[in-house]
């Protein structure tokens, strides 16, 4: 994710506040805030302070959050309060009544966001499997049998993907309270930073093509095994009256001399 | 794997040989050695292997899978027909409808054709029922009364000639179509084209246990048959017998063919065949290639001169049947015929010659 060129990294490095190398006084650093039931966690600093700069040694320690690798991180500044987010690190600047509910915004942000970020790796992850497997939505064979298991698995994971999607969907599409506060306004500008609603846009159409694929391989596959059942009982019923016929024939045969 | 398949050659060639001494010493010397009924089974145990590998190649090489049900029926009937002149030439006239190897096998090429298209699971129940229907089929028959003095003599008449092709001749459809299927069977398991290495041999061990099986339920039956009593004993379990061919007899032979393709599969064809055996797989590919030629050719040269020779003595053509020569130049005879047909064989190589083979391109493809 970058950060949008309104926000660049040199208007942040601007002269118009003082560049403190140190953390300022009173700050709180939580090495594992927890994001959710599922025991993942992220650093959090949070500096109780009404001074409207953020200081270049809370850049450098969210700038420092090695799961970045590349990317710049997120800066949002509003009402005074400085927000400064990487997926693993995040600053928060504020007046220390409102840095626990704008801890609060940050954590289920982070959380949304990195489930956002699995949902497309996931997906990702898919295309050059579709490559092959698109074949098999046409015709299944014999030979696709071995196959059945690996597409029953993709076709699950798949549904998985979709419904992880949807459990985030309220979140990621949220319309903005009224009245607002400063948590709402930030996690609004968050969402809008991280393009989350255009993002779930893009995933469900992509998680629809995958899902109607595997669909049709899945449906394939069915009538390609009920067809086979159903050929196998026609030729044990063709063999046994064959059979029956064989021995009425040696019967028949023996019985008058032609 | 190389184009030619290392291992049916070489089990080919066994098959040969033990054809060739076991009809010159029968014919010429009337003496029946031990390994008589060995060749015949594996003969046709690997026509039905043979098959899949054609089939299999022409369709991996895009050939329409009607185009080789085509040929397959063409390359079939030829067999059947060359099989009634063969009849008709070696056994003379009267014995046109004995029902030899070669009508066998064109008659198996067109069932295999059929098969070809079901499914293993279908092809295994049709090879197991050809075997157990047999003995069945025999009593209904009354197989002992097609047969006098060991050979199987028939009235002209439609119902014995049908009965004959199907259950009485010398290689009727039942059992025997039950080797061409296993061998067609146990050929789609090992040379399967998607499969990894891995796989094939894997399946070739399995098929070597199966064989074992067979042959060890072969030698369990042959063995326990005096205490068993009754109908088992009287029309199932005949004993270790060719005419009529025993439930035991097919077993094992069956057996015997699946385990040595198994094992002829895990060391000449999954691997390369150790160099000092490249001379032994000269020879074998010059008899494989020529097989049915082969096969043709050994009747003719000991079987013409026996006639002939009663002929000229101005007595019936079957006088010096069994009785023409001692056993030691009935043997000398074979080994200079197997040697002569490798010179002659080896000599031509891959060239297009008019053999029956060739012919049956000719005709067919």
């Amino acid at each position: 994710m970058t950060i949008p060129p309104t926000h660049s990294a040199t208007t942040v490095n601007g002269p118009t506040g003082e560049q403190r190398s140190v953390l300022p006084p009173n700050v709180v650093v939580e090495e594992s805030a927890p994001l959710g039931a599922d025991g993942a966690t992220m650093s959090l600093m949070c500096v109780p302070t009404s001074d409207g700069d953020l200081p270049v040694a809370v850049r450098q320690w969210v700038d420092d959050d090695r799961s970045l690798t590349g990317r710049a991180a997120m800066w949002t500044a509003f009402q005074g309060a400085h927000v400064y987010w990487s997926s693993d690190r995040c600053a928060i600047l504020a007046p220390k009544e409102r840095l626990d509910s704008l801890r609060r915004v940050i954590l289920e942000a982070t959380r949304h966001e990195r489930e956002l970020q699995s949902i497309e790796h996931g997906v990702a992850e898919y295309w050059p499997m579709i490559e092959s497997d698109a074949l098999l939505a046409f015709a299944f064979n014999e030979k696709s049998i071995a196959r059945q298991r690996e597409l029953q698995a993709r076709l699950q994971h798949a549904l998985v993907l979709r419904a992880r999607l949807a459990r985030i969907a309220p979140y990621l599409l949220a319309p903005l309270e009224h009245p607002p506060t400063l948590a709402s306004q930030v996690a609004e500008r968050m969402r809008e930073r991280l393009c989350t609603a255009s993002r779930y846009e893009a995933l469900g159409g992509q998680l629809d093509t995958i899902r109607d694929t595997y669909d049709m391989c899945a449906q394939r596959a069915s009538d390609f095994l009920i067809a086979r059942t159903g050929h196998r009982l026609e030729w044990v019923i063709i063999i046994l009256l064959a059979a029956q016929l064989l021995l009425w024939t040696i019967e028949f045969l023996t019985a008058i001399n032609l | 794997m190389n184009a030619r398949v290392r291992s049916i050659d070489v089990l080919r060639t066994i098959a040969l040989v033990v054809m060739v001494f076991v009809h010159f010493c029968e014919n010429l010397a009337g003496y029946t050695p031990d390994i008589a009924g060995f060749g015949a089974p594996l003969f046709v145990f690997l026509s039905g292997a043979s098959y899949f590998l054609w089939s299999d190649a022409k369709l991996a090489r895009g050939s329409d899978p009607q185009d080789v049900s085509k040929v397959s029926v063409r390359r079939g009937l030829f067999l059947f027909g060359a099989g009634f002149l063969f009849n008709v030439f070696i056994w003379l006239p009267e014995d046109v409808f004995n029902w030899d190897v070669l009508t066998f096998i064109g008659c198996a090429l067109l069932v295999l054709n059929i098969f070809r298209r079901a499914s293993v699971a279908i092809c295994v129940l049709v090879s197991v029922l050809a075997v157990l229907l047999s003995p069945v089929l025999q009593h209904m028959a009354g197989y002992l009364a097609f047969w006098e003095q060991g050979h199987f003599d028939y009235d002209w008449t439609l119902s014995d000639v049908l009965v004959g092709f199907l259950v009485t001749g010398y290689f009727p459809l039942f059992p025997w179509l039950g080797l061409s299927l296993a061998g067609y069977v146990c050929a789609s398991r090992l040379y399967a084209r998607d499969e990894t290495d891995a796989a094939r041999t894997r399946s070739a061990k399995r098929l070597a246990l199966i064989g074992v099986a067979l042959a060890a339920l072969s030698v369990i039956l042959v063995v326990t048959r005096p205490g068993t009593l009754g109908v088992a004993a009287s029309r199932f379990f005949l004993g270790w017998d060719l005419y009529p061919p025993s439930v035991e007899y097919v077993l094992g032979t069956v057996g015997m063919a699946i385990t040595l393709f198994a094992i002829g599969f895990q060391y000449l064809d999954l691997r390369p065949a150790p160099r000092q055996l490249d001379g032994v797989l000269d020879v074998a590919e010059s008899f494989s290639r020529y097989s049915l030629t082969i096969y043709v050719l050994h009747h003719l040269v000991h079987i013409w001169p026996l006639w002939i020779y009663g002929i000229c003595q101005g007595e019936d053509t079957t006088e010096y049947w069994q009785t023409a020569l001692p056993l030691w130049a009935a043997s000398v005879l074979a080994v200079v015929f197997l040697l002569g047909c490798w010179l002659v064989f080896h000599k031509l190589g891959q060239r297009r010659i008019w053999a029956l083979e060739g012919c049956m391109r000719w005709v067919c493809d």
